[in-house]
This record gives C-alpha cells, structure tokens and sequence, in this order.
C-alpha cells in the first residue's frame, strides 16, 4: 500500500449500455467479472493515475447501468471521492437518465467533483442529436467530456480533469 | 434622627457600595482559590489512587497503554537523542541475549512445523496428501500444511468504511492475488457488507460478520469508520472474532481522527500494519502424543538414515572405482616385473586377479607378491618365455652354461653376444643352441676355441723338436733321448685333440739321413723305426704312427754333417681339424 499516495473512491453511474464498462475495459485493471453488476449491482475496478511525483489509485466503482428493471443502487455512491456521469451520443435520452443520476448523486454526495462523458464519438454521425445542442444541454448537467470507449479517445483526459478536481477539491 | 443611626447607615452604604463595586471580582477570586483547591486536592486524590490504577487498567483493555504509548514513544526518543551513548551501555549486555534467543525461537518454530509434517511423513493420510498434491499441482507441504492446519489468517484488509478504501493489507505469504487486486478486493467486500445490510433491511450501523466459501471463510470486525477482514483457512476459533474486534478498536482509538477525516491520503495508515499484524495467526492443530513421540524420534532417525544411505551409496559408487584403480595400478606394478606380462585383470568379490603370462626363469611368483603386499591381488599367470633382455640372457646363461671365461650378454634387441675362449665342444653346442634360444634375434660370437688353440699350439711344439742321432747311426743322441716322453705327451694329445677336432690326425716320423742311396734309405728308415718303437714303448699306438717309406731326404741339408746330425722330425699329417 505504501507504493500509492492516495486512493480514491470513484463511482460511474449512467444508463444502462452506454458504454460505461467498456470505458474503463481498456483503461484499468480489473479482476471481476461483469457478471457482479448483475448480482450486487456492482463491479471494483482499479486505476492508477501519476500526478506529479504523487502516485493515486482510483477505486472505480462501476455501478450497474440504470434501466426499468435497476435502480441505481445510492448506497454505493457513499463515500466516494468523485464520480463519473456516462451517456450515449446515440441515445438522447441518456443524457437525461445521467441529469437525474447526478441530480440523485448530488443527494448523495453534495459538492462533489463530477464530469459528465458523452460516449460514443466513434459512432459520431449517428448522434440523433445536433451537436451544439447536445453540448448545451450537457454542460449544463457537468462539465462535459467527448469521449469513445472504442478509440480511447477522451478517456484518459476525462479520468485526470477528475483526478484534478478531486486534489483541489481536497484542498 | 440620632447621631450613632446616622453612623450605622453611613457603614450599611459603604458595604453596599463595596459590594456594587468589588462583588464580581470578589466573586471570581473565591472561585479561583476554590478551583485551586480542588485541583490541589485532586491531585493529591488522583496521585493516591494512580499506581494502582495503572496496575488494574491494563488488566480490562489496553486503552491505558494506547494512551501511553505515544507519549512513552516521545520521552524515549528525545532521551534517545540527547544522550544515545547511555542507551547503548544499557542495550549493550541486552543484545547478545537477545539475538540468540530470537535464532532459538526460529529454529524452535522450524522444528515444530517439521516434527509435525514428519509425524504423517510416513502415514496414509500423507500418501493421500501426496495425491492430492499431485491432482491440485500444489507443493506438498503446502497441502500437508493445509491439513495440519487448524486454521490460519491469510490475509487481512483494513478498510475505511464509508468509502470502501483499502488502508493497508497483510497477508501470511499465502497464495492468492496479486497486491496491486487487493484495492479491488477491499472495494467489493464494502460493497457485499453494503449490498447484505441493504438487501435484508438490516439496520444501519449491522454488519455482515462472517461468510465462509469452502475452507476459506472471511471474518469481519467493523468499527465506525473502518472495519477488518480476516480471510482465513481452516476452521478459526471464536476467540478470532474477538481478537478483530479489539484490533478494530485499538486501530479507532490511535487513528480515530484521521479515520474520520480520511479524504483519500494514505501516509497517516502505514504504521497501521503493526496493528493488525498480531491478528496474523496460524494455529496447528494438536498432536496426539504417541504420534509425536514417533515424529521426535523419526526427526533424529531420519536424518541419521539419510546419512547412512548416503554414505552407503558413496562408498558403493566410489568403491569399484577405488578397487580398478587399485587394479590398474597392481597390474602395472607387476607387468613392471622382469619376465612378467600382465594382459588384463579382473574383479570379483573385492579381489583383484591378473592374467598374463610369466617366464619360468622370472623371480618366484611369492617373492613379488611379497614385495607388492596386497593381500587381495591373485596371479593367473601361464608359464611364457619372456623377451625381456633380463630373462633372455639368464635363459642363454642357463641352458648355454657358459665356462667363466665366456662373456654372455643380450641387448634390448634381442642380440646375443658371446665372447671369450671356450671348449671346442662347448663352442660347437653354443653355436647351435643360441641362435635358437627364445628371445635371440641375432648372435654375435667371438669365442676362441681353447681345443683348437691349445693343438696348434701343440703342433707347432712337436713339429719343431728335432731329433739327434749319432752319426750314421739309428742311436739317439742322450739329449734327444731325454725328448721322447715329451713327444709322446705332445703325440698323445695331438692325436686325441685332432679326433677331438674332428680330423683324423697321425704323427710321420721322418728320418733324415745324407745320401741317396740304399744306405742312407735304410738309416732313416733305422732312425724312424726306432723312435716308433719308443712311442710305442710309451703307450702310443702304432696306428697313430706313420713311417713314410725312404724318410726324408732334406734337399737343403741332405748329404751334409749337420743333416747327418739332424736325424729325425716329427710332422702331423692326415686330416686336420
């Protein structure tokens, strides 16, 4: 343990499929089967991040994805440092799914840094929605970030910006 | 009004003023010297009871030392700081005794977990293991470990419990995850203890205790702001929950404050390990006396037949070796010996025997075997003439015997040399019986033969006596008379010499006398004749004798006085040698 600085609890929470696991698949290390956001509504993954000399794992609580059959289960939100809010470029209504996560997280977690990932920039022209109006309406939700769990694009800016925020937030 | 009424009420109003005035502080004075009081009197209570509450504290919870432990740790390391030198002194006498105590108790605990793998080294359960190893591809003192086991902590979590953060981990070198998985671990055991609470209804502060899976159980100890996992093997005695408990406890109590103010730093936790690692147990399961009285008397046993089989496999792997080399080395040393010849040697029963050949005339077989002193060499030799030079040449001198003035000698080739003087007979037999000899490859032979010498030699003697007669006369001259036994002796050995040499010799008699004619013919016949019958008389034959018919007339001297003198010669004739 002595090797990491900080660790920090991080959760993602968003619709179901919007490409939350396949965010972090390539990005982090993980030892779970996604078959345990379907048991207990959640899955553990670990990131390390390197900022400046100070080595900080991101626990990434990957919460199961919010649909008419699961609720988003609040109580593993408790505790963590920071979150991530994830929606489909392709789904419209996603976005709004992920407004009313953060609106019910904030309950949770007042004041604490969150970014918003719009996913799916690789499938770019089958985004239902203009862009301009797509990016106005997510940023009023989070500070906002385009990202493609495909491409990796995105991805590893919208895990520091959060990293940031968390260290300033600490102060 | 009267005067002293006025008076009264003067002193009633100063009172009052004063009171007005000064009451407050008044007040807080009597306050203070009340609270100094008390506290001196507190004190004096306190530093009664205190000894005595130091003795009896630690006895309920180790609160006491908790809370001592700081400022104890602070006081020793200013002291420690000041004046190290004092520390050393009082260390000094300490630390022999305790680094030797410290080997002791490891190679105690080593022994222990040997004793007990050896108490069902032998057994069937241990034969089972062995399977099992094999089956599960794990080391077997691992599954042997894991059967003598009555339980063991293998891993422990500490883990803030609002976050699900992993403070810190120790583990028993168990297998299992990697340490960088253990985060993930701490996360999902938060997020069970948060999905059973709230999948069952339970209350908000219960907590999922223990769940086991297989052999392998977790055991929680939840504190208000963290709680401690304790993945264990076996089966864990209740007095293990307990034990967490006070764990979790004593870790609230010396970081409380930074447990509930954690917000994602680590540094304040990694003294925390101290802490938690007394909960690192690992319990045997006990003996049974008989089988520990066997596994004690197997720990000094083994070793001691190990040692024996090992010796035993040396000696044997090293033996045959010892005893060809001693073989070699016996073979050399003998083939070494003249007339000696070692073909191969063989080895059976730890006695070495040599096959080869050996010359008859080579040392006694007991003389060199004497000399070696080796009582397990043995000699399967078979009787060989040998080429050595040595051999060769007491060969040549034993079956040539030579007389002493012959030289003998044989060179590494094989040449013989004879030199010297010798019989003619021996001469003879030496010619024929050296170039034959086993071991001659050439004969260089310069012998005199003595015989032939000594009758030329002879020859020459008799054939320069000359004999005297009176004049005209067939009467020997006194002188002459004297030479007869002389001539005989001479005639003798001649005549026996040339049988001897091979020849056929005979002694003529030729008479001299001048004239040619009859009268002269018949004196040298006269003259002749009579030294033949003198011989005779003296024993020699008249076969060895010739008379040449008319003598000899000596052209050079015939017909003068000094041949008339002369009278007789004596040459040898007939086939020489």
């Amino acid at each position: 343990m002595s090797e990491t600085d900080y660790a920090f609890k991080i959760a993602m929470v968003g619709s179901f499929a919007v490409g939350k696991t396949s965010l972090v698949r390539r990005h982090v290390e993980g030892i779970f089967d996604e078959k345990y956001q379907s048991t207990i509504g959640v899955k553990v993954d670990r990131k390390v991040m390197e900022h400046g000399e100070r080595k900080i794992t991101l626990v990434l609580w990957d919460l199961a994805g919010e649909d008419r059959f699961h609720r988003l289960e609040t109580s593993y939100l408790r505790g963590a440092a920071g979150y991530l809010l994830v929606a489909d470029g392709t789904r419209p209504n996603t976005l709004e799914v992920a407004e009313e996560l953060d609106r019910r997280a904030q309950e949770a977690l007042p004041g604490r840094p969150r970014r918003l990932l719009v996913n799916k920039l690789d499938l770019k022209d089958r985004w239902a929605t203009p862009w301009e109006e797509l990016e106005k309406k997510a940023s009023a939700i989070a500070p906002l970030h385009v990202t493609s769990a495909k491409t990796g694009e995105g991805v590893e800016e919208a895990f520091g910006d959060l990293t940031d925020d968390v260290l300033d937030a600490l102060g | 009004m009267s005067e002293s009424s006025t008076t009264s009420d003067s002193r009633h109003s100063l009172r009052e003023l004063r009171r007005l005035i000064a009451g407050p502080e008044r007040v807080r004075i009597e306050h203070l010297e009340e609270r100094l009081d008390v506290d001196q009197l507190l004190a004096e209570d306190v530093s009664r009871c205190l000894p005595q509450a130091i003795r009896l504290r630690p006895e309920r919870d180790p609160a006491m030392a908790t809370a001592l432990r700081g400022i104890v740790e602070e006081g020793l390391l200013r002291a420690l700081r000041r004046d190290p030198k004092a520390f050393v002194e009082v260390l000094f006498p300490l630390l022999g005794p305790m680094i030797r105590r410290s080997v002791r108790e490891s190679l105690q605990a080593m022994t222990t977990t040997l004793e007990r793998l050896l108490e069902h080294g032998l057994s069937p359960a241990a034969f089972a293991w062995r399977i099992e190893a094999l089956m599960t591809r794990r080391p077997f003192a691992q599954v042997a470990l894991s059967h003598l086991l009555r339980y063991r902590v293998e891993h422990l979590y500490l883990i803030h419990r609002e976050t699900g953060t992993l403070l810190t981990h120790l583990d028993a070198g168990a297998d299992g995850l990697a340490n960088e998985s253990q985060d993930q671990v701490a996360g999902l055991l938060t997020a069970i203890n948060d999905f059973a609470r709230d999948a069952f209804g339970a209350e908000k502060d219960a907590n999922l205790e223990a769940f086991r899976v297989g052999e392998l159980g977790v055991r929680l100890a939840a504190g208000p702001h963290a709680f401690l996992a304790a993945v264990t093997r076996g089966n864990p005695e209740p007095r293990l929950s307990e034990r967490l408990v006070e764990t979790v406890e004593t870790v609230h109590l010396e970081m409380g404050e930074e447990l509930e103010g954690f917000d994602g730093r680590l540094a304040p936790f990694a003294h925390a390990d101290e802490l938690l690692r007394p909960c690192l147990i690992t319990e045997l399961k006990p003996p049974s006396p008989l089988v520990s009285i066997l596994a004690r008397a197997l720990l000094f046993l083994v070793p001691l037949v190990l040692l024996g089989l090992l010796g035993w496999g040396i000696w044997h792997l090293v033996q045959p070796n010892a005893l060809e080399l001693r073989a070699a080395d016996l073979a050399a040393r003998i083939d070494r010996e003249p007339g000696y010849e070692v073909h191969r040697h063989s080895i059976e029963g730890g006695q070495v025997t040599l096959h080869g050949h050996r010359d008859p005339l080579a040392e006694p077989t007991e003389d060199v075997l004497a000399r070696v002193a080796d009582d397990r060499l043995e000699l399967a030799l078979t009787p060989a003439p040998s080429p050595d030079p040595v051999l060769v040449t007491r060969r040549a001198r034993r079956l040539l015997d030579p007389p002493a003035t012959v030289t003998l000698g044989v060179d590494h080739t094989g040449l013989l040399t004879l030199n010297g003087e010798a019989s003619h007979d021996w001469v003879e037999r030496a010619k024929v019986v050296a170039p034959s000899l086993a071991g001659v490859t050439d004969l260089r032979m310069t012998v005199v033969d003595a015989d032939l010498a000594r009758f030329r030699r002879s020859r020459e003697e008799l054939e320069s006596i000359e004999l005297r007669f009176g004049k005209g006369s067939s009467r020997l001259s006194p002188s002459s008379e004297g030479e007869l036994d002389r001539i005989a002796a001479l005639a003798r050995e001649l005549l026996e010499l040339g049988n001897k040499l091979g020849g056929r010799p005979s002694v003529a008699l030729l008479g001299f006398a001048p004239g040619r004619g009859l009268a002269g013919q018949d004196l040298r016949r006269a003259r002749a004749t009579r030294v033949s019958e003198a011989l005779q008389a003296r024993g020699l034959p008249s076969r060895w004798l010739e008379l040449p018919p008319g003598g000899a007339l000596d052209p050079g001297t015939a017909g003068t006085a000094a041949a008339d003198e002369l009278g007789l010669r004596l040459e040898l004739r007939g086939p020489l040698p």
